[in-house]
């Protein structure tokens, strides 16, 4: 069964690029990435670029709008995310454990709808 | 087969042997199919059909196993008729494992604790952890739990619905979890069951769903966990303290349900073949040498159910356990209890003034027993005046009119 581990965290709480620190952090992703493919889970799985990037389109009734920014403003923003196949929920929620933003920010695990046919 | 035994109905006879084994039927066809909804559809049919055969041929030796064949090829026969479903619901490859319902056995194995740890699971929330376990491990109706926790029927259906789809939505698996969960499971299980008995425990009195046999059902599950996972300290903790606890049952709730306090009960009514009970699994639990909150609870409970009256009752022992819970548990509520029964071993002004602390810090600054505990010191003090006006404030804060007249009474019996 196929989940989506949902990164979020403040981005004032990460370790700034360059900073050993985020050095730091960049090895246990690869560490875990790792873990991931070798155990055969990984489907997919990548980093976003900052929230201040981030551009929201709606449309309604036909017309298209474009909003800058995020679509809802909160303090921890989706920083990136896997794809995983997992047994269970069990493992699911093991993985997503050991993500290191799960240190200092939250996962947010979701399944993938499995539609009929 | 028997013959229908003594006057009741065989409708009778069937719910009570649905009843009787239903948590066990429910897990194991759960176990082995893997659907916590396939199952209960299966058992439900098996149930009907149940009605029909046992009135025609008299009710079986085995009611219990006749249930689970009859419920295991009901099951099959809902995969066979709806394959849609039996896709959607994986339900497909385990079918064709087991063709014939003769291929499953009546294990022995019983599945129940399996069916605890789902329902338990820390992705769900706590009421529903709750509501979960007793409708499915305890086989309790939706109407019979939304009585008791006062909750329309609808509320409790919807919320058991959305429990279910989400334990089926995300594949949370029915499985004892791995070696280094278990004991943050485990704590999580001992939570929904300690819930259930404290429901009953300080119940506000629901006469559908008699809080007597809902005390004993968290007792049972207690055991069952302790039965596959034997030697686990505050388990045995918590299986002391409901005992210890159990003890008082007769004398706590009158016959209006109706809460007693401590104080006021009728120590004959209390049942000291339960400390005998709590006795052994304290010490079992006090041998592992790992202590923990329920364990001190336990021995907090002991003191109380063992004393010849309130006022014998060893306070300087119950304050030093309340310390020692507070070294595990930070929480307002212990450290009144702490200071209540520092009140009581003649410690007053000490007492008092950890109140007013609590009382200012607050957490606590609307919570009647406070302002009673309050009233208490400052009347040995002789501040009568003040006193009075925190009595006052206890009973303007208390929800409950049965409270409220019992502090007008001690109000009136001490100011005589």
């Amino acid at each position: 069964m196929q989940y989506l581990l949902m990164i979020y965290a403040a981005e004032s709480a990460e370790p700034t690029p360059g900073s050993d620190e985020f050095m730091q952090l960049i090895q246990e992703y690869d560490v875990f990435t790792e873990e991931v493919k070798a155990a055969g889970a990984f489907l997919a799985g990548e980093p976003l670029e900052p929230v201040s990037t981030a551009t929201t389109v709606q449309v309604r009734n036909g017309e298209r709008f474009v909003i800058d920014g995020p679509f809802a403003e909160t303090k921890e923003v989706l920083g990136g995310y896997y794809l995983l196949d997992c047994e269970n929920l069990d493992q699911a929620l093991e993985y997503a454990a050991k993500i290191p933003s799960a240190k200092y920010g939250s996962v947010e695990v979701r399944p993938i709808m499995q539609l009929p046919g | 087969m028997q013959n229908n035994k003594g006057t009741d109905s065989v409708d009778i006879q069937v719910e009570r042997a649905v009843r009787s084994c239903y948590g066990k039927l429910l897990s194991q066809l759960t176990y082995h199919f893997r659907s916590l909804d396939l199952a209960e559809e299966a058992i439900q049919e098996a149930t009907i059909s149940a009605f029909v055969k046992w009135k025609k041929l008299g009710i079986p030796n085995n009611p219990e196993s006749w249930l689970f064949i009859a419920s295991k090829r009901k099951a099959i026969d809902i995969i066979r008729k709806n394959k849609s479903h039996a896709q959607k619901k994986q339900n497909l490859i385990i079918y064709n494992k087991t063709i014939e319902p003769e291929v499953i056995e009546l294990s022995d194995q019983d599945r129940r604790l399996e069916l605890i740890f789902t329902c338990c699971h820390p992705a769900l929330d706590t009421a529903s952890q709750v509501a979960l376990t007793l409708n499915t491990v305890c086989g309790f109706s939706v109407d019979e739990i939304a009585k008791a926790f006062l909750l329309k029927k609808t509320t409790m259906a919807q919320r058991l619905v959305r429990t279910k789809q989400k334990i089926s939505k995300t594949n949370i698996p029915y499985q004892i979890p791995e070696p280094h969960q278990l004991e943050q499971r485990l704590s999580g299980v001992l939570g929904v069951i300690y819930l259930i008995f404290n429901e009953a425990y300080y119940s506000k009195g629901s006469k559908y769903l008699s809080s007597k046999p809902l005390a004993e059902e968290a007792i049972r599950l207690a055991k069952l966990v302790n039965k596959q996972l034997p030697h686990r300290s505050e388990l045995l903790g918590l299986l002391a303290l409901m005992a210890f606890n159990f003890v008082r049952f007769n004398a706590k709730i009158d016959k209006f349900g109706r809460s007693i306090n401590l104080k006021m009960q009728n120590r004959q009514l209390w049942q000291h073949e339960w400390v005998e009970r709590g006795n052994h699994y304290l010490e079992s639990a006090l041998t592992l040498k790992k202590l923990g909150p329920y364990q001190i609870q336990a021995a907090i409970s002991a003191v109380h159910s063992t004393s010849k009256s309130f006022a014998e009752t060893d306070w300087q022992q119950i304050h030093a356990l309340y310390q020692k819970l507070l070294q595990y548990q930070t929480s307002p509520i212990i450290e009144l209890n702490a200071a209540i029964a520092l009140a009581y071993s003649n410690k007053i002004e000490h007492s008092l003034k950890l109140i007013q602390k609590l009382e200012q810090e607050g957490q606590l600054s609307q919570y009647h027993l406070l302002y009673m505990a309050k009233a208490y010191c400052l009347k040995e003090l002789s501040r009568n005046e003040q006193s009075k006006e925190a009595i006052n404030r206890a009973i303007e804060l208390s929800d409950n009119q049965f409270q409220k007249d019992y502090f007008q009474k001690e109000l009136e019996s001490w100011f005589d």
